[in-house]
């Protein structure tokens, strides 16, 4: 009998193992559902915000404001039967960094808890691992591949919104209050982290959970638990304007009519009390995304950890 | 020859004779019959497995034991090939298949059904020519 | 060195799963050299998909060392293929994309055979294989197994590690993948493919493993590990301080029983060689005999062990 494995070089004891990854094809084409879900999820806001800014709302609301009078008088919104462009772009606005803020990384630890989730359940990771690619390089791909993406389409949507919300000031869209003064400190690096953060607790909870649907709930609901904790925070801790008066507050404008109808309603005067200079945008999302990438940084050491316990 | 390629053994593997010795028993009689003459080839043992599935050490061990008998010679790089014949025709027609016949005939005068001559003959052939096989 | 290193070699090799249950498998030893095809047979439940596992770099061991072809498990990924008693695969996948998917991960080895893998995956005439075009999830249990023995095969593996490779296949692929094996074996690659199903590695095997309740309890080539005990029959009393008795049963007047030894003891005994069958069958029934291992099957240590012992008596 033919003995091949004594003319087979030798490995050497160190530096030997020579595995490559799974590619970029097998880790997009095992995961193409939830590449479409998330590109028609990018796809969706981005046209939505495109619809927000040039559709019928955005062009109704900006004749509005065009046709009041001098620059400074800025309440053309409570002329009656003119309004309603005007408050449906501030609602729609409202709605869509809503979904920006909260669902994306719901979006993104969905995909995590799929990436992970449903190959634990299927037994298919031990196929990946007794192939040519350690269980660490194969877990660095099912990070890194959809990490690009989540980070590139929400890095996208962030950038659109911002243009959004400069363009709908310049036109005087935007009206004072808390939800501005959030639109403002919310969208920035951190957003694009918070997708991150979704992906790491969807991968972890891939390894954790038993099954793919309970990976997929507990990735949701951690992922959306984690942004419902850290929002506050932004807007509490960070120091309010004292000195509340045109130009200080974010576009220069969101302090004053609530100064000015601060007896009128609670929610323009909530805003007052929490209105932020413009200078501490970066400040806030840097500490933010900071933090967020240390909680990212956690949970992917822990899903290593997890894995490294597992095999060998 | 050139058929001798085509050569195939069948194994039993519920007879409860070894493989090993299926494989030298039919190639002795595969060499009987003619259907391979000396200077044919052998399947090779990768052949004799992908066609049979049996473990590759048995078809090496029955080929080594037709060696040691002296019937093939593995050459190397080649393959194994038969050396001796085994009488061809005489097996077949032979005085001594006239003998049998004979014999035959008488036993079933005697009234033997074909059962019992097959037993007989086994237990004679036993007897005289135990069977090797271990 | 290759010669030296044996495909798999165990020292008190013991996993659990769970501190509060007992071990899945426990203080195992023994060595597979290279080149063998072994059959690792034991009942449901008896620790062989578990060792397999081990071996397979998927599991980490409680205790002890297992070598697989000289190295780590871990380090010997790439020469190792494992398929899974579950036989997983990709269910979205079609066939060639499956074919695709072990090329991709096995490409850094530059080992990838894939006429090898198209040619179990395909089969060579028509209505043996399958449509390159059909999805996994279509696919029958046995189709499965077709697939994931095609990326063990494309992966031109120097071990395989089969778990119930034959379980679900019919007559005829079972005979065609059988024989692929064997020519697999044929060329160096040590095979192991675990069954409980005795008769189906009858032929194909040439080195056994058994193991019961997570312990070895036979090891070495087949004829060896026949050879070594004998079956008798007879109406004498057995002394068992002479041999170690697997198994006594009463028959007729008298008595048969498979003893662990090649003497005859004193008395009318008929003796026999008995069958792979029989001694497996009677180890499976009794589990408190001694294990036994051949000296192919022994770990280094304990020839070494033994060697040493030797020259001492020698000496």
């Amino acid at each position: 009998m033919s003995d091949t494995t004594t003319t087979r070089p030798q490995p050497r004891t160190e530096g030997r193992i020579r595995t490559g990854g799974q590619g970029l094809w097998a880790v997009l084409r095992l995961h193409r559902a939830a590449m479409w879900v998330w590109i028609v999820f990018v796809a969706g806001m981005a046209a939505a915000m495109l619809w927000l800014q040039y559709g019928p709302y955005g062009t109704g609301a900006t004749a509005v404001q065009q046709g009041c009078g001098t620059p400074g008088h800025r309440d053309c919104y409570s002329i009656p039967n003119r309004a309603e462009d005007f408050h449906q772009f501030g609602g729609m606005l409202d709605y869509l960094s809503w979904l920006l803020r909260n669902i994306a990384p719901v979006v993104a630890g969905w995909a995590g808890g799929a990436l992970i989730g449903r190959e634990v359940e299927r037994g298919t990771v031990e196929l990946a691992w007794t192939q040519a690619v350690t269980p660490v390089r194969w877990l660095t791909e099912k990070l890194a591949v959809p990490g690009v993406l989540l980070a590139a389409g929400s890095g996208v949507l962030v950038l659109q919104f911002r243009a959004l919300l400069h363009w709908a000031d310049a036109r005087e869209l935007l009206i004072a209050g808390y939800s501005t003064q959030d639109y403002y400190f919310a969208f920035g690096p951190s957003a694009v982290a918070y997708v991150l953060l979704g992906l790491a607790v969807g991968v972890l909870t891939g390894f954790l959970a038993r099954g793919t649907l309970s990976a997929l709930g507990i990735a949701g609901v951690a992922a959306w638990g984690v942004t419902y904790l850290v929002n506050p925070w932004r807007t509490r801790i960070w120091p309010v304007v004292t000195d509340v008066q045109l130009g200080k507050g974010p576009f220069g404008y969101a302090a004053r009519p609530c100064q000015w109808r601060q007896s009128e309603t609670i929610y323009s005067a909530d805003a007052c009390l929490g209105a932020k200079p413009a200078s501490l945008y970066w400040p806030v999302q840097l500490v933010e995304t900071g933090f967020l990438l240390v909680l990212t940084a956690l949970a992917v050491a822990a899903a290593y950890w997890l894995l490294r316990r597992r095999t060998p | 020859m050139t058929a001798a390629g085509a050569f195939k053994f069948r194994i039993d593997r519920r007879s409860g004779v070894a493989t090993y010795w299926q494989i030298v028993q039919q190639t002795k009689q595969a060499l009987r019959l003619g259907l391979l003459e000396p200077g044919d080839k052998l399947p090779t043992a990768r052949e004799v497995v992908e066609a049979t599935a049996v473990n590759p050490n048995t078809v090496l061990k029955a080929y080594r034991e037709l060696e040691r008998e002296g019937l093939v010679e593995g050459r190397r790089g080649l393959g194994t090939f038969v050396r001796a014949s085994l009488g061809t025709a005489s097996s077949l027609d032979s005085p001594r298949r006239a003998e049998l016949e004979e014999w035959m005939d008488r036993a079933h005068e005697d009234g033997l059904a074909r059962e019992d001559m097959t037993a007989l003959f086994d237990s004679v052939l036993n007897e005289r020519f135990p069977q090797e096989n271990s | 060195m290759s010669n030296t290193t044996a495909a798999l070699e165990a020292a008190g090799l013991a996993k659990s799963y769970s501190r509060r249950k007992p071990a899945v498998l426990d203080e195992c030893s023994f060595r597979l050299p290279r080149g063998r095809v072994c059959a690792l047979v034991g009942p449901n439940g008896a620790g062989k998909s578990t060792l397999l596992r081990l071996a397979a770099g998927l599991l980490r061991p409680a205790r002890g060392t297992l070598h697989v072809l000289g190295l780590t498990p871990a380090r010997a990924r790439e020469r190792v293929a494992y398929v899974a008693q579950s036989k997983p695969l990709h269910p979205q996948l079609t066939v060639a994309e499956t074919l695709r998917y072990g090329a991709v991960l096995n490409r850094s080895t530059g080992r990838w055979d894939r006429r090898a893998a198209e040619r179990i995956a395909y089969g060579r005439e028509d209505g043996e294989g399958l449509a390159p075009d059909a999805r996994i999830r279509t696919l029958s249990g046995g189709q499965r197994t077709r697939v994931a023995l095609a990326l063990a095969f494309g992966k031109r593996a120097e071990l395989m590690l089969l778990d119930e490779p034959m379980a679900d296949l019919d007559p005829l692929a079972r005979q065609q993948l059988t024989g692929a094996l064997m020519s697999a074996a044929e060329e160096g690659t040590t095979i192991v493919m675990s069954s409980h199903v005795i008769a189906e590695l009858e032929g194909s095997c040439d080195f056994l493993l058994l193991v019961t309740g997570g312990r070895l309890r036979l090891g070495g080539e087949i004829e060896e590990v026949t050879a070594a005990h004998t079956l008798l029959t007879g109406t004498a009393d057995l002394d068992a301080s002479r041999q170690t008795v697997i198994e006594e049963r009463p028959s007729g007047r008298g008595r048969t029983a498979l003893v662990r030894s090649t003497e005859v003891p004193d008395g009318d005994w008929l003796a026999e060689r008995p069958n792979v069958e029989e001694v497996l069958l009677a180890h499976l029934r009794n589990t408190h005999v001694p294990p036994f291992l051949t000296g192919d099957a022994s770990p280094v240590s304990v020839q070494r062990a033994e060697r040493a012992r030797a020259q001492e008596n020698a000496a």
